[in-house]
């Protein structure tokens, strides 16, 4: 398990990197810079402005100086917002993103789970269809269009949730965001859940369980643990999901958080800051994603067996 | 040996109903493509005209001006000119008297014209030198059927061309991402061994990060030009399309008809022709179903988001945006394009769905 | 047996339906204590589907009706409860897949020791004892090991004892095994039908043994039921059964292979010549683990005369697919190979082609070796394409149809799909494919190891005339020594990549040297005709 766990750690750092210089690369690629949207810049100012930003030293040194700074944890000055620095901004959006991010996760497993689980041991097949039903509306309704519904509903006309704003975290004004980002995932989680248990309980050793008059819980606790690994392997996915749901989230109801900043730097061509973003955003996925394949090691011992072989 | 074919027999009736709604699907596409293509043709409003005293109007399946509009036009018209208007309904055409202190000059009836509402006027008498107007001004009938838009532009016309723009981009990065991932996965499959682990290990370093992520620094960098859209959506959702391709191609290689055509002395270019082409074409097609709606939501996203296409060129995505900004009063903003989105999404997602089963099924 | 012993198992008109299709049609059964009765069919009979309607484990759609009695006790009308207090304890069942068969996430003990909790309620301490003592009891070495190990660490025969130590768990009155061996190599195979038959004697119970080898089950069974198109057609003592069937199905599923035949020396010259074969894979090591490669084929050689038939047996993993395909030039080897004279070792693909239509390749999957999106015309006139490019649609149809008559197939089948065929006919569309060419060497990997018994016979039938007509050379791999001895010349026997035994057919059969040899054949022959 530790050699495993070491061997996927290890993965993490170069694929990292390579984003990383992929973005970077590709930023610098683009016509136009940060201090175009001002007009008529002295061309002097301009060019001090490129200096003090080092935007004037050749390309890969550019890159050797953002990596070093990278590795002491430094993102360097925001272009866009110049009286901040991208940690700055990162120190008040990252815990907002956060929040979000791992409320909606949670409520998305832990709903789509207990739907999947009602709708695969529902008698008489019409559980299934409503779950699938139900899971598309989900899939149709996108996050932007959800969002502004909820906004109606809860904010406009019943006024009981306020329509935005982040008012420093206070939980009515959580709620809907997480609704909002939670409610596609739910759908898709409750669907493979469904669809996983059920082709749990067809399996062959379900039958031998059965054919030995074992309990039914006994039972339905086997077919479970034979779900859970592919729900598990879509977490890693629903993850990256929920980041590029947070970007229009964030939007929709003025939350200060990463997605926010994410869009304001990308159309103000704030290289510092977008970059940041990746590499905070792919970083995240990485470690999603290594947390999934350690659970699913820990779930099924031939995962752990093929990597050993 | 153990699982009897008859379990086939059972799922028939799940076949039927599932045949149904793939029909009923491919039915809405259908009627939303033709719509897409035609309505605009027909709806008798250019996407882009802004009609100034109509806006925000709400849908509805009568022709305006009605007799509430003609009344509040009229005064504010008065106002302008500086004249008391007295107005009497006649059918399609209003018969005014206007009355003023000093002779009204004729070319001020010019209002009329510029107005959405009526058509050029006619004196049809003139008293008291001038002070007093007795005019015949017919109506000008313009349908909005869902409405109109804060800039007093028809949202019917223009959630079809929205959605010819959707379309479009869903087919056409769909294409882009097509060619790219089945050319990638066909080289990576058949290669196999350390080039295959190769391209493949490039593929999850570009997983790890978010579509979106990808899509807005490209478009960051190229501009925010309509066709770099889908091919920067095109450009990072071949990665799946690349897996599956490579995953067939890798399966097929492995099977006996394979060895056999080996055993024929078939060359590789006939190999790969005759038999793993036709034999991966299954699931490329199953995929392209998901692929499509999956393309038009991230351009609706990107142009959510004001990333995307630029107005006055529209497409599900903005209208969204712009229905999501005006949601207190004008709901119907968010409404029509969200169903057109809506309804598209979901029968491309049946109808994959449906593929998906019955792929299963044959095989 | 002396006096009959009271009935434990009693069906009554059993009919199982799926939807509209009825799989078992008014089946009546009778099954005494301490009596194995042994249910025979092809694949398809509803056999595996009678025993589990009976034990009502079929999905919940299915309808089943008539009457299941175990003693006294109506087990279709029973509630689950009642019926789970029977199964796993008074009634076990031991399925055909032993890897599937157990739960892939939990630990062998875990397992068992589930069982012997929750079914015969001892605690986990006792539990644990017991589950050992049952595993050494279904002849598991080091069970304390074992007990920790996960299904896919052992073996497909270890995993079956684990499945019958789990069966055996409650001291059982009626043990049902559903082609308990069928899945596994013939010698494992072997071993696990003594342990069935041992165990039966020393517990006592009485035992449904279902099989789809009339052979098999002579050794163990006191009653035979025959089944076809889910009917009972004929029922008896198992002597009784072999010395006088009475039904087709029976006499059908008695057919045996032919006897070895006859040994000609003739003076030809060697077509096909290989020394010191050797084909290595490379392991997929980890990112740091050292490249491993395994030895699939080891230090072969062989050498065959014109127009005779080499059989190449072998249990699977042995490396003679591996083998077949190297001497075909399909996967690189080292040694030396010479093909008519004709060094092959140093030739490239290029130079490899002309010399493909004289040596072909059949394979054992009828269903995985022809390509599901062509018609069997394109099919069959692949080699064609490629060997003789010149010519046109007309007359390539022609050929194709003059390919199939040679084959025994109707030739309007040439516009069919290959799954629209059933499984005898896809190796004869496949054979058709082979013989197009007129080669002079054909290759065989396991033809007939996919289809029922009835089918084999056809198949080789339809292979000796094709010898006989066209002067073919052979080489005939099969795991099934029966098959082998019927059709070769000339046995090699294969082992991890080896060849251990070599010789004329009737020599390695009745003389075996090696004790692996004499285990093959025990296993193959048990039926007491050898």
């Amino acid at each position: 398990m530790l050699r495993y766990f070491l061997s996927r750690i290890v993965m993490v750092v170069p694929t990292l990197l390579i984003i990383i210089a992929l973005a970077f690369f590709l930023m610098r690629l683009a016509p136009g810079g940060p201090f175009d949207s001002e007009r008529a810049l002295d061309p002097e100012i301009a060019k001090n402005l490129r200096r003090i930003y080092k935007l004037d030293r050749p390309l890969l040194e550019q890159f050797w100086l953002y990596l070093q700074s990278l590795a002491h944890g430094d993102f360097g000055p925001s272009l866009h917002w110049r009286d901040f620095t991208v940690n700055q901004l990162f120190a008040t959006a990252l815990p907002i993103s956060v929040a979000l991010g791992t409320k909606a996760m949670l409520t998305a497993i832990l709903a789509g789970t207990a739907l999947g689980l009602v709708g695969a041991m529902s008698k008489g097949g019409i559980g299934p269809r409503l779950v699938d039903g139900a899971a598309i509306f989900g899939i149709v309704l996108p996050v932007f269009v959800v969002a502004p519904l909820l906004q109606l509903g809860f904010g406009l006309t019943l006024h009981i949730l306020p329509v935005g704003g982040w008012n420093d975290g206070a939980w009515q004004n959580q709620i809907l965001p997480v609704i909002t980002l939670a409610l596609p995932q739910i759908a898709i989680v409750a669907r493979l859940m469904q669809a996983a248990l059920i082709d749990a309980l067809a399996m062959p050793h379900i039958r031998t369980l059965r054919a030995f008059g074992m309990p039914g819980f006994h039972i339905t606790l086997h077919a479970l643990r034979a779900a859970f690994p592919p729900v598990v392997s879509y977490l890693g996915l629903a993850a990256a999901n929920v980041l590029t749901g947070s970007v229009i989230v964030e939007t929709i109801f003025g939350i200060p958080g990463m997605g926010r900043y994410f869009v304001d730097g990308a159309l103000g061509r704030d290289y510092t800051l977008v970059m940041g973003t990746v590499v905070v955003v792919a970083g995240a996925v990485l470690l999603f994603n290594l947390i999934v394949d350690l659970v699913l090691a820990w779930l099924d011992p031939r995962v752990r067996y093929e990597s050993r072989s | 040996m153990n699982e009897p074919a008859p379990m086939a027999q059972l799922s028939a009736a799940a076949g039927a109903l599932r045949n149904w709604s793939m029909l009923a699907s491919l039915s809405i596409l259908g009627l939303i493509a033709l719509l897409c293509l035609i309505g605009p043709l027909i709806s008798g409003h250019p996407y882009d005209q802004v009609y100034r005293d109509y806006v925000l109007v709400r849908p509805s399946l009568f022709a305006h001006p009605d007799w509430a509009e003609v009344e509040e036009a009229v005064s504010a018209m008065a106002r302008r000119m500086h004249v008391r208007i007295e107005a009497s309904r006649d059918g399609e055409i209003r018969h005014m008297t206007l009355e003023a202190a000093k002779p009204i000059d004729p070319r001020a009836l010019r209002a009329f014209e510029r107005s959405d509402l009526f058509a050029p006027a006619r004196i049809v008498a003139s008293k008291d030198e001038g002070r007093r107007l007795a005019i015949d001004v017919p109506l000008k009938r313009t349908l909005f059927l869902f409405g109109t838009d804060a800039n007093g532009r028809d949202l019917f016309t223009r959630v079809l061309i929205a959605g010819r723009v959707s379309l479009a981009v869903g087919l056409l990065a769909s294409f882009v991402a097509l060619t790219i991932g089945v050319a990638y996965g066909a080289v990576a499959g058949y290669a196999g061994g350390r080039i295959d682990s190769l391209m493949m290990r490039a593929i999850e370093i570009i997983y790890a990060l978010p579509f979106i992520f990808f899509v807005i620094v490209l478009v960051m960098v190229f501009g925010r030009h309509f066709v770099l859209i889908f091919a920067a959506i095109g450009a990072v959702e071949w990665l799946d399309m690349a897996r599956i391709v490579r995953g067939q191609t890798l399966s097929i290689k492995q099977r006996d008809f394979v060895a056999a055509a080996e055993a024929l002395g078939a060359t590789t270019p006939a190999i790969l022709w005759r038999h793993v082409i036709p034999n991966a074409s299954g699931p490329i097609i199953a995929y392209l179903t998901v692929l499509v709606p999956r393309v038009i939501l991230l351009e609706s996203f990107v142009s959510f988001l004001g990333l995307g296409v630029q107005e006055p060129l529209t497409s599900w995505g903005v209208l969204i945006a712009d229905g999501a900004r005006n949601i207190q009063g004008s709901i119907h903003l968010l409404i029509f394009p969200a169903l057109f989105l809506g309804a598209t999404l979901g029968a491309l997602q049946t109808l994959g769905d449906g593929f998906r089963a019955h792929g299963l099924r044959s095989r | 047996m002396s006096s009959p012993a009271k009935p434990i198992l009693q069906l009554r008109d059993l009919q199982v339906s799926y939807g509209k299709a009825r799989v078992v049609n008014g089946l009546n059964l009778l099954v005494r204590r301490g009596e194995t009765a042994a249910i025979v069919g092809e694949s398809g009979s509803g056999k595996s589907q009678t025993v589990l309607a009976a034990l009502r484990l079929l999905p919940r759609q299915v309808v089943t009706s008539g009457s299941v009695t175990f003693e006294d006790t109506e087990l279709l009308a029973l509630s689950q409860r009642r019926l789970n207090a029977l199964l796993g304890r008074r009634i076990a069942m031991v399925f055909q897949e032993p890897m599937s068969a157990l739960d892939p996430l939990f630990t062998v003990g875990a397992q068992i020791g589930a069982v012997l909790r929750l079914k015969a309620g001892l605690r986990r301490g006792a539990a644990k004892a017991r589950a050992k003592e049952l595993l050494s009891l279904a002849g598991i070495a080091e069970p304390e090991r074992r007990l920790n190990a996960y299904p896919h660490e052992l073996s497909g025969g270890q995993c079956q004892r684990v499945a019958i130590a789990m069966a055996i768990a409650c001291n059982p009155d009626l043990l049902i095994a559903d082609e308990p061996t069928t899945a596994l190599d013939v010698t494992v195979a072997a071993k696990i039908l003594d342990l069935l038959a041992k165990l039966k004697q020393s517990l006592g119970m009485a035992m449904i043994f279902i099989s789809h080898d009339l052979g098999l089950v002579r050794r163990i069974a006191d009653s035979i039921h025959v089944m076809r198109d889910g009917e009972i057609v004929e029922s008896g003592a198992t002597g009784e059964i072999f010395s006088n069937p009475r039904h087709d199905a029976t006499r059908l599923l008695l057919e045996t292979m032919p006897r070895a035949r006859p040994h000609i020396r003739t003076d030809t010259p060697v077509l096909l010549r290989a020394e010191n074969i050797g084909v290595r894979f490379a392991l997929r090591g980890g990112l740091f683990g050292a490249r491993r490669t395994f030895k699939a084929v080891d230090g072969v050689s062989l050498s065959l005369d014109c127009g005779r038939t080499l059989g190449l047996v072998g249990e699977s993993g042995s490396g003679k697919s591996t083998l077949a395909r190297a001497l075909l030039k399909l996967v690189p080897a080292s040694g030396m190979i010479s093909f008519n004279g004709r060094d092959l070792a140093w030739l490239d693909k290029a130079a490899m082609r002309p010399l493909r239509r004289s040596m072909q390749l059949v394979f054992q999957d009828p269903y995985g070796s022809l390509s599901p999106a062509m018609r069997v015309s394109d099919i069959v006139t692949e080699g064609l394409r490629v060997h003789e490019p010149a010519i046109g649609r007309q007359e390539r149809d022609k050929r194709a149809v003059l390919a199939l008559q040679e084959v025994l197939l109707d030739p309007d089948l040439r516009h069919r799909f290959p799954r629209e065929l059933s499984g005898g006919q896809r190796q004869r569309v496949a054979i058709a494919r082979a013989m197009i060419l007129k080669p002079r060497l054909v290759v065989l990997d396991e033809p007939t190891s996919a289809l029922d018994r009835s089918v084999q016979t056809g198949i080789i039938a339809l292979l000796e005339e094709l010898q006989e007509a066209h002067g073919l050379t052979y080489v005939f791999i099969s795991h099934d020594l029966a098959v082998i001895r019927a059709v070769a010349d000339e046995i090699a026997v294969m082992k991890d990549g080896r060849i251990v035994e070599q010789g004329p057919a009737q020599e390695i059969v009745e003389h075996p040297r090696e004790p692996y040899t004499r285990a093959l054949i025990s296993a193959a022959f048990q039926t007491g005709e050898a």
